[in-house]
């Protein structure tokens, strides 16, 4: 049976393209969702259902809405306390998590509040709080420069009720 | 210099305008009000007079080139072509582009000069800074010496050399009002500053010109060229704190504005509302638009962005807020009576 | 081994065999992967080119029908700023400027009488670097990762905070892609056309075409290198967190537009010189006369290069930088109207000299001519510092720059393309579907693009999505939509006439127009080793003046890849150079590189662990070869 050991490296190499294909189309899919950009009319969102949403892997995934939390983040003040390098339980980026580190937790601390924090469960819509946890969440992730980095590009805007008045 | 200037304005601004009436409006070159825009204007024209010879000239000549050689059919190339007399075709060509880019290099300078000249020496009385996608507008007060912030909406003072300095908060946005002045860059980490001396009552639009994002598109500013009368009672009205809630509703709309979602970002003078993520709202029912010139404002829009903003502005950095109909109804029933 | 006697006494028929062996390609995909023969790589540059010009011509069309009324909702701003976005960065990058590349690779060796570039591999390297490019922006679109920053994206706007995600990484990174790609073949064209002219072609009878492309290749080597710069420093600024663009601790939003611009602009006149060598040399062919000024026409171009890199600025009027210094930068950019300006006389000079004949590639340059000269003056328009703060950011800008790139480069484009495609093919584009495709598209452009400069006056800013009823903009917007739609329908005629002749267009013989220029003096197609003997140059227009049988040099080796290189500025033979045989090392060194950029966006480890394959690529590519041999010497 010649044609069998002469094709069996050809059933292997396909196999493999195969796996590379769908390999490759998982990376673009992945892509796709962490990527994504969707504007337009929304609803203001809902807390979560429980510990298992399934929104906390959009939340806590996409590149656009993890960037809004980082804004709100500035805007809101919430940079007056929890500033890069603030120390103790203040310090947001330290991978410790008194109330819990998932996204839904993150999301009950900021909307319940935390001992010595009020909440702000009606002060902000779910979807802003949402994107909040969603950028807590990875802050740990991301490198101290680049934390900084960050903080520096916003130094031009406001922080809940001061502003300095632009980059200039 | 300014003298100058504006009597090559003069010269052509007429010429323009009557074959470019069609094109006048509240955001057009073609209908400057100002000092300044009119300089631009004038320059504008004498460029598409020399501009246009030039044009008509090239055409000409490629015409006549073309005319001669119908019916030519030549089988062997010329290969030592006897060209005198196009030989001095070219110098003159030559001299007719060097006399033409030196009369528009004079204009331009002139007015560049002219531009530059009409500076007041004095610090600026108005400050726009741009952010995604929205203008701060602040005014010196002159009672107080305070400024005094606003949003969107911008008075100026007629026959006034008013000078407007213009930063940046986060991306580069671009100040353009094509009525009353050329552009200015707001470059973040820059101070930039243009002056502007309307000579013509009424309003104007702005809008920003350097892509800054989702919502460049619709990042407009309402001009309006008061009266120094006029002027004065704007900056003063703007400079009071909110009006108190004159019924009921109203102020339940007060406690949802100040305790709720909207004071998170937005501030009124006088209320417990004081963050300044966002347009200041301290008399937003005196201004003629909504959300940068997203739509006129009207009972009906503020409901409407009030509760789905996303869908006027997508990408616009307000959410949709959730309040109730009614609660939504009251917010917008107070802001209406903020004059 | 053959000698010096042997390569004499081969007959003619002997010898075809013989080079075609020499020269050819491996059969089948291999021969695929490696090959090195320049006519093969330019027509894949001008194929993922073309095929790229009609997928960003679809993007132009949908951006249309969003703004043909006020407040469509058809797009969205996110849909809208990625279409405007990958048209503007695929147009400017992938097809302008790697176009105009491809038509010197392909032309340049058969215009000078020799059998392939100075450097093969280098030039397939740049043609699979190109390709990664390509890949680099349309995979990631595919799967929903562009960029949507515009053309340039300008920092702060795409700084980390501010253009979340990687789509400001895959638009730098292409550019990096495409920039190496270009700096292989500029190196490549220049070291060419310096060292491989046939003997006689002194520097003062060098083909306009040929000035053309050494002016554009030496600009794209000192320009190219400053937007790579810039994108780098944009990486490193979103991976890494330096603060090249970050004005809150010291560093400048500016910075970033000086070196965009610094290459932006001269970028414009590397597109726009090449096409006018096209212009030249179409103008001299159908005009049937020596071009009128040679020198005049020469010296524009070197100043044209000069002065490219001093008037970047006017891109920059509206930032506030000091007025004495835009003034200088006004009187630079006007000044520039000079050469531009005598070269137009210098054409149109030589078809009022000539007997012209009207085919379609003479049609083109008219219609060059005509539309072209509108893009200049309005560029006056805009070179004036005051004038441009009401111009600069409009649809005036966006109607000035188009008439400038499809006006001034792709008409001539459309001209070569019909013009050489008898000599790429063998067979001749049909005049009267071509005559029908020139005038749907300069009508339907005309159409499409004059109005913007009156919107743009009116206010219009570039790049929005929508606009308001009460704006006033809706008449001139439907005008513009319809008249790109007729433009979009005449370039559909033009490349089903392309490829409708390919296979019944009538037989070219070498040489269907009477050129003047040597690559009409081999066949059509032309073999892979371009021509049986290397021609002997004696003026300009070599085809005209040799009107018995033409001199040609003997003495390069019929068995192994060798080309005659030339003194630089009186073309006398001075050795023959050993010409590398395809590989598949090029390919290897390609894929290395693109492995190393792509994961570049991902960690700065990247740099470091794939520079070893990169290494290890290359130095098996330069992997000792035969030492060079002097005229004379036993091959």
């Amino acid at each position: 049976m010649p044609n069998r050991a002469a094709g069996k490296p050809d059933v292997r190499l396909a196999a493999a393209g195969r796996r590379v294909a769908v390999g490759l189309f998982a990376v673009l899919l992945a892509a796709c969702s962490v990527e994504k950009r969707d504007v337009g009319p929304s609803p203001p969102g809902s807390a979560p259902s429980g510990p298992n949403d399934p929104r906390e892997k959009h939340y806590t995934t996409n590149f656009y809405e993890m960037s809004e939390g980082g804004r709100l983040f500035r805007w809101i003040g919430c940079d007056r306390c929890h500033a890069e390098g603030a120390p103790g339980f203040r310090n947001l980026a330290d991978a410790q998590w008194r109330q819990g580190g998932s996204a839904p937790q993150i999301y009950a601390s900021i909307a319940h509040g935390a001992p010595g924090m009020p909440g702000y469960d009606g002060l902000l819509t779910p979807q802003q709080i949402w994107q909040l946890a969603g950028y807590v969440h990875g802050l740990q992730e991301v490198k101290p420069n680049m934390r900084r980095r960050n903080a520096d590009a916003q130094e031009g805007e406001p922080s809940g009720a001061t502003w300095s008045g632009g980059l200039r | 210099m300014s003298g100058r200037a504006s009597r090559i304005a003069s010269l052509f601004a007429g010429l323009c305008a009557a074959s470019l009436a069609g094109c006048a409006g509240p955001q057009s070159v073609f209908s400057p009000a100002s000092d300044q825009a009119r300089w631009l204007h004038g320059l504008f024209g004498l460029m598409l007079w020399v501009c246009g010879i030039a044009y008509l000239l090239v055409l000409a000549f490629l015409a006549v080139a073309l005319w001669r050689a119908r019916g030519a059919l030549a089988e062997t190339p010329i290969t030592e072509p006897h060209d005198g007399r196009l030989q001095w075709g070219l110098r003159a060509w030559a001299a007719l582009i060097v006399a033409g880019l030196l009369t528009l290099a004079v204009a331009s300078f002139l007015v560049d000069r002219a531009l530059a000249g009409a500076e007041p020496r004095g610090d600026p009385s108005v400050r726009v800074t741009g952010q995604q996608w929205w203008w701060r507008i602040e005014v010196k007060d002159p009672a107080s010496g305070r400024w005094v912030e606003s949003a969107n909406e911008l008075h100026l003072p007629l026959n006034q050399p008013t000078p407007v300095e213009v930063v940046s908060a986060d991306v580069i946005h671009s100040f353009w009002i094509p009525n009353l002045s050329g552009k200015i860059d707001m470059v973040p980490g820059r101070v930039n500053r243009l002056t502007i001396t309307p000579r013509q009552l009424g309003w104007v639009r702005g809008q920003c010109a350097e892509f800054c994002g989702l919502q460049h598109a619709q990042m407009a500013l309402d001009v309006k060229v008061d009266s120094p009368a006029d002027y004065a009672a704007w900056v003063a009205r703007q400079a009071a704190p909110a009006a108190a809630p004159k019924d009921p509703v109203a102020a339940r709309g007060l406690a949802l504005v100040q305790d709720g979602t909207c004071g998170q970002c937005h501030a009124l003078r006088g209320t417990a509302a004081a963050a300044r993520a966002a347009p200041d709202l301290t008399h937003i029912a005196g201004r003629r638009f909504l959300a940068a010139g997203a739509a006129p404002l009207t009972r009906g829009s503020l409901q409407g962005w009030i509760a789905q903003p996303q869908a006027l502005k997508p990408g616009a950095e307000m959410p949709a807020t959730g309040l109730s109909p009614r609660d939504a109804e009251a917010v917008a029933h107070y802001l209406e009576g903020l004059t | 081994m053959t000698g010096a006697a042997d390569i004499h006494a081969a007959s003619d028929a002997e010898r075809c065999a013989r080079l075609a062996k020499t020269w050819g390609d491996a059969p089948g995909l291999w021969g695929f992967l490696t090959t090195t023969d320049h006519k093969k790589i330019a027509a894949r540059y001008i194929l993922v080119a073309m095929a790229l010009l009609v997928l960003d011509g679809l993007l132009a069309v949908d951006m249309r029908l969003q703004l043909a009324f006020p407040a469509v909702k058809r797009l969205g701003p996110q849909g809208f700023n990625e279409s405007f976005s990958l048209h503007g960065s695929s147009m400017l990058f992938l097809v302008s400027v790697p176009v105009m590349e491809a038509m010197a690779i392909w032309l340049v060796p058969l215009m000078l009488g020799q059998r392939n570039m100075a450097f093969p591999r280098l030039n397939a390297f740049s043609f699979w670097m190109y390709l990664g490019g390509v890949l680099m922006l349309w995979i990631p679109h595919i799967a929903n990762v562009t960029p949507d920053l515009g053309w340039f994206e300008y920092a702060p706007l795409s700084g980390p905070n501010y253009a979340p995600g990687h789509r400001a990484d895959v638009w730098a990174q292409m550019i990096t892609f495409t920039e190496v790609a270009a700096l292989a073949v500029s190196v490549n064209t220049f070291a060419t056309i310096m060292r491989l002219r046939p003997p006689g072609m002194t520097l003062a009878r060098l083909p306009i075409f040929l000035w053309s492309m050494l002016i554009s290749a030496l600009m794209t080597i000192f320009a190219l290198p400053a937007v790579m710069l810039v994108t780098s420093m944009l990486i490193t600024d979103r991976l890494v967190g330096t603060h090249f663009f970050d004005p809150a601790v010291g560093g400048d939003v500016l910075l970033f537009q000086h070196l965009f611009w610094f290459f932006g602009h001269p970028e414009v006149y590397l597109i726009f010189i090449p096409a006018l060598g096209f212009v030249a040399s179409i103008v001299e062919t159908f005009s049937r006369r020596v071009g009128f000024g040679y020198v005049p026409v020469v010296l524009s171009l070197v100043s044209i290069g000069v002065l490219a890199f001093g008037l970047w600025v006017h891109h920059m009027f509206a930032v506030g930088l000091p007025k004495l210094g835009n003034s200088f930068y006004t009187a630079a950019s006007m000044a520039i109207a000079v050469p531009t300006g005598l070269q137009i006389f210098c054409w149109i000079a030589t078809i009022f000299g000539g007997k012209p004949v009207f085919r379609t590639p003479l049609l083109w340059v008219i219609g060059f001519i005509a539309t072209f000269v509108i893009g200049g003056l309005s560029g006056l328009m805009t070179a004036s510092a005051p004038l441009d703060l009401q111009l600069t950011d409009t649809y005036f800008v966006v109607a000035h720059l188009h008439y400038v790139l499809v006006g001034g480069a792709m008409f001539p484009l459309f001209g070569a393309f019909t013009f050489w495609y008898p000599k790429a093919t063998g067979r001749v584009m049909s005049e009267a579907w071509g005559k029908v495709a020139f005038w749907l598209i300069l009508g339907g452009f005309n159409l499409g693009f004059f109005p913007m400069h009156i919107l743009g006056l009116m206010g219009m800013p570039r790049r929005i999505y929508t606009y308001s009823d009460a704006m006033g903009w809706g008449p001139l917007n439907i005008v513009v939509s319809i008249g790109s739609v007729i433009a979009a329908g005449g370039a559909a005629v033009f490349v089903a006439n392309a490829l409708f002749s390919y296979w019944r267009g009538a037989k070219a013989g070498p040489d269907p127009w009477g050129g003047a220029t040597l690559e009409w003096a081999t066949q059509s197609p032309p073999p892979a080793y371009n021509f049986d003997h290397i021609p002997v140059v004696d003026s300009l227009t070599p085809l005209w003046t040799q009107t018995g049988p033409r001199p040609v040099l003997e003495g390069l080796s019929l068995d192994h890849r060798e080309l005659l290189l030339t003194s630089p500025v009186e073309a006398e033979p001075d050795y023959r150079q050993h010409s590398p045989t395809p590989s598949i090392w090029p390919l290897l060194a390609a894929l290395a590189t693109s492995a190393m950029f792509v994961g570049s966006i991902f960690s700065p480890w990247a740099l470091v662990w794939g520079a070893l394959p990169v290494g290890a690529t290359i130095t098996a590519w330069f992997w000792p070869k035969q030492p060079r041999r002097h005229l004379g010497d036993k091959p």
